[in-house]
């Protein structure tokens, strides 16, 4: 074949593969093309590549649409479960701060109950832990993986936000522990510490967005994303079963000891109902997002089963 | 999972033989392409495969692998070697009863 007659051939063939559909193109047409330059461009090869397209025009393009939206509903299942996860994170740490008083642990001694609904809602947040490492690991992995092998600096710098962005809160934690500010509860002290929240709650944000951005853009295998569907699955779990203990030990505070209920013992000394209040919200939205977006992600492992 | 590879007309042949490639390990396209002329001496066509790869990856019996130099590597999944299992057991029993009978014949 001679060179003019090969480059239109090529050219014939080239224009056959873009005859299929889209998503099957999205999907497949650059390996296609891969292997289609590696083999001789002859009349059964084009012949064979016009039927192919006919066929995922009649017969794939349904099947190729379903599966191009699992892989995009399992990610999102992925990404809102660990924002989710990091909003309950803020409303158990808001409860932990406001209980941090030794008299807590004193009436936690005085009514096992008490003790009990605590160490519950601390197991089940351990859980939640537990399962977003379990499916958030692999997926991270795969995602630093490809950013290696591609070199792309953008997905990188994405990778970089959460270790950078945890880095400096806790250079701002340990800052704050070893310099005092101001008189406790001085104005001075009090801008410290709210400024050290914001600076929490900014960091989260950046390293939430950070990680689906890296989660959206990257290449990750159904079997992983299934994973982590699953791992979403546990962590809501986890979370409805700590908002409920959580709840529980509120309750049991507010009944047995009525005074340490109605206590300052809030956030910045205000009324702890007001804290508790506010993290019961937090968690609340927290838990209805995650089991919403696990049941999203088990019906998806269900259709697909 | 729906219908087996039996069914799949064209591409029920291909699907034997993708799954049979990828029985001991990941793949890409190319490499399954040489697999399959070298252990079946059937040089499968690139729509040919990809038709029946596509068909396998999205009734869940080969899983795709991220990437790896802009090569794209698939996995037998769990379901997909239990049908390969139960495609070739049936496969065999047709080959021996033909040959038992061509020997008697």
């Amino acid at each position: 074949m001679t060179a003019g007659i090969e480059s239109r051939a090529e050219r014939v063939a080239g224009a056959l593969v873009r005859l299929y559909p889209r998503p099957w193109r999205d999907r497949y047409g650059s390996e296609l093309l891969d292997l289609l330059a590696a083999a001789p461009v002859t009349p059964p090869l084009l012949l064979d590549l016009a039927r192919g397209a006919l066929d995922a025009r009649l017969h794939l393009h349904q099947l190729l649409k379903g599966s191009a939206r699992m892989t995009t509903r399992l990610r999102s299942v992925a990404i809102t479960t660990f924002a989710a996860w990091v909003l309950f994170c803020f409303a158990a740490s808001g409860v932990a701060k406001s209980t941090e008083d030794l008299t807590f642990a004193e009436v936690g001694h005085a009514h096992p109950a008490i003790a009990a609904g605590r160490l519950v809602a601390e197991f089940a947040l351990g859980l939640s832990l537990a399962a977003v490492v379990v499916g958030g690991l692999p997926l991270m992995a795969g995602v630093a993986r490809q950013a290696w092998r591609r070199r792309d600096p953008s997905a990188i710098r994405l990778l970089v936000v959460p270790p950078v962005a945890g880095a400096i809160v806790l250079a701002a934690t340990v800052l704050l522990g070893r310099i005092r500010v101001g008189p406790v509860r001085s104005t001075v002290d009090t801008v410290a510490f709210l400024g050290w929240i914001a600076l929490t709650a900014a960091a989260a944000a950046v390293s939430v967005l950070a990680v689906a951005a890296s989660v959206r853009r990257s290449d990750l295998s159904v079997g992983t994303l299934r994973a982590a569907a699953w791992a979403a699955a546990a962590a809501a779990a986890a979370m409805t079963f700590g908002l409920l203990a959580g709840a529980g030990y509120g309750l049991a505070v507010w009944t047995t000891t009525p005074a340490l209920f109605h206590s300052a013992n809030g956030i910045l000394a205000t009324p702890l109902p007001a804290t508790w209040t506010a993290a019961l919200i937090g968690a609340l939205v927290a838990v209805a997002t995650a089991d919403r977006a696990a049941l999203r992600g088990l019906a998806e492992l269900r259709a697909a089963a | 999972m729906g219908e087996a590879p039996g069914s799949w007309g064209r591409f029920s042949d291909p699907a034997v033989l993708i799954m049979s490639s990828l029985a001991d390990g990941p793949k890409h396209g190319y490499a399954m392409s040489k697999d399959i002329e070298s252990f079946a001496g059937v040089s499968l066509q690139p729509a040919t495969l990809y038709g029946a790869l596509a068909r396998l990856e999205t009734r869940g019996l080969i899983e795709a692998l991220p990437t790896q130099e802009r090569r794209r590597p698939y996995l037998l999944t769990t379901q997909g070697a239990g049908v390969l299992e139960a495609q070739l057991r049936a496969l065999r029993s047709v080959a021996v009863t033909g040959l038992r009978r061509l020997a008697t014949a």
